[in-house]
């Protein structure tokens, strides 16, 4: 079954339209990477798929049903967003904020949360955070807040993973990690991630979505990220043996 | 590792359990003593008329502070602001205005209660005004970008600046006589009349909803886009905790004028002891919103007696410090 079928979809930023006419299709077992210049609309469409943008044209539909016929709830347990930013207003512990997360799967009552510790605990091991369960959100660095709200989304367990720019605060041994994280929640669930990082998404991501200016390229990564395509959508020179940017 | 974060969790439930027995304790105390003590001393409290109307002063203390504290605790949740209080949006202006109002052109017998309907009035007409000037930021769906809390605050403090531009000009005009009884009121006055019933049914039903919601409030607390990501209908919640919060606001400052602090403080330092579950720091807010006013009645009362001090003046002297203390203990 299909995680995810747009058909024409089209969106606007204010006056500014972003993405036009486009059709995509996302199974389970995909690690897509959104690509694309600065304002391309790599965030206003992952915010358009969780309900957070409003969509000028064109149809989304999620696990073989489209999204307007599915409640908030079903919603929350198809589909989830990890933030590029967190901003926390009051303080909060790691463990408290992450435990929110399972809202979606509390079919009881929402007053008792006895088996939370274990997913919050799991997800924080996976990330490598479990030592700072009973810290203060507010005092976490960019990048370990960014690596919470990445523990948030595997307690939630969405079918299909919305993640924008999950590595972008992350030293380079934590981009790895994280991608390789993605690459095995890839396997049992449909993950889309944006980021800027050509070489990282060469390198993990099985299927590439690169926005240009009025176009798109969909497909996978092979075909998508190679110099002549590249050079279209950024306007710069690519080495035709590696992926990596040689001249701006 | 494991044992460590079991270690770290009963820890912290052994202070939750401690916060629990602590407030219950100091309600219960604070209650006694200020049902027994009076600007003319303490005795054991008895049938008498002064002990009853005593009895029925603190019986409001404690519905008003738990309405000031909870509606504080839910604007902070809502406006995403930790400087919001339930003077924020404007209310207490509307109700000033109200009562000032019915001061001038009701009679003296039936001032008092005159006093509290054209508060109620006045509140009632500041939350409409509220409403209709953000309705677009109230239905309005959850976005990434914009916050819709700094669009209710900023017409909140409009509505509050020309409420208070219209308090002034209704104090420079009214004559002497009522110009003390119109201050008084002004800064908090719980010399009530009756039990307030509707006061406690007001609190019966806020403090019910919000603890019946509080797991949904809990979401709404890490910001509006993540409870909707989460599943929350974030429009229907955001126009019930306003609701809610405004007609708390409005019972308690119709009953007892604008007692400021309580709600400000009370929901700061609950959050400090207990952290920021909402299943938690709401009713232990009310608990200690109660506690704080009935205390700070009894300091009014007693402290330079046989004059009463304006309960409002008692909050505020305790307040001020209570929260710059937790301010630099942020910082």
């Amino acid at each position: 079954m299909l995680a995810l079928e747009i058909n024409n979809l089209s969106l606007k930023l204010g006056h500014r339209r972003l993405v036009t006419g486009l059709n995509w299709q996302v199974r389970q077992g995909e690690f897509w990477c959104v690509l694309g210049r600065n304002g391309a609309g790599k965030s206003t469409l992952l915010h358009a798929l969780s309900g957070l943008q409003s969509i000028d044209e064109g149809s989304v539909w999620m696990m073989g049903r489209p999204v307007e016929d599915l409640t908030l709830p079903e919603l929350a347990r198809l589909r989830g967003l990890m933030p590029q930013q967190i901003i926390d207003t009051f303080s909060t512990s790691v463990g408290d904020a992450l435990a929110i997360a399972r809202a979606p799967w509390r079919l009881g009552s929402a007053w008792r949360d006895d088996d939370d510790r274990s997913y919050v605990t799991a997800a924080l091991q996976r990330v490598g955070m479990l030592d700072r369960i009973d810290d203060d959100v507010m005092h976490l660095s960019g990048g370990e807040r960014q690596r919470v709200a990445f523990a948030a989304m595997l307690i939630q367990n969405p079918a299909l993973m919305l993640l924008d720019e999950p590595s972008s605060h992350q030293d380079i041994a934590q981009q790895l990690v994280m991608m390789r994280l993605m690459q095995e929640l890839a396997i049992d669930h449909a993950v889309i991630a944006s980021c800027h990082d050509i070489n990282l998404a060469a390198r993990f991501a099985s299927h590439v979505l690169l926005l240009g200016e009025g176009f798109y390229y969909a497909g996978s990564t092979q075909e998508v990220l190679n110099p002549d395509v590249l050079r279209r959508v950024y306007g710069c020179e690519f080495d035709d043996t590696a992926i990596s940017i040689v001249a701006v | 590792m494991a044992i460590l974060i079991i270690t770290s969790t009963s820890t912290k439930l052994r202070r939750v359990s401690i916060s629990w027995f602590v407030l219950f304790f100091l309600l219960v105390l604070v209650f006694a003593v200020a049902t027994s003590c009076g600007s003319t001393g303490c005795d054991l409290p008895t049938t008498s008329a002064h002990h009853m109307l005593r009895l029925q002063r603190v019986i409001a203390a404690l519905a008003i502070g738990a309405l000031l504290s909870l509606s504080g605790a839910l604007l902070q949740l809502l406006l995403r602001n930790p400087l919001a209080d339930p003077y924020t949006l404007g209310i207490s202006g509307g109700a000033a205005v109200g009562a000032l109002l019915s001061s001038f052109f009701l009679p003296f017998s039936v001032l008092a209660v005159g006093m509290q309907f054209g508060s109620m009035l006045g509140a009632i007409a500041s939350i409409l005004l509220l409403f209709l000037m953000a309705r677009r930021r109230l239905f309005a769906a959850p976005t990434m970008v914009e916050a819709p809390g700094i669009g209710l605050i900023l017409t909140g403090v409009m509505i509050a600046s020309g409420f208070g531009a219209i308090i002034s000009l209704l104090l420079a005009l009214s004559p002497d006589a009522e110009l003390r009884g119109a201050l008084f009121w002004l800064m908090g006055d719980l010399d009530v009349d009756g039990v307030s019933t509707w006061v406690w049914l007001v609190l019966g039903v806020v403090g019910g909803w919000s603890l019946w919601r509080a797991p949904q409030l809990n979401l709404l607390a890490h910001g509006e886009a993540t409870a909707h990501l989460l599943g929350v209908s974030v429009p229907r919640l955001r126009l019930q905790v306003l609701l809610l919060a405004s007609i708390a606001t409005a019972a308690a400052v119709s009953v007892a004028g604008a007692i400021g602090f309580i709600g400000l403080v009370v929901p700061h330092v609950c959050r400090l002891v207990l952290g920021n579950d909402q299943r938690r720091l709401l009713p232990a807010s009310m608990l200690l919103g109660a506690a704080a006013l009935v205390l700070a009645d009894l300091v009014a009362r007693t402290i330079v007696a046989p004059i009463q001090l304006p309960v409002g003046v008692v909050t505020a002297l305790i307040g001020v410090p209570v929260f710059l203390f937790i301010l630099s203990r942020r910082a």
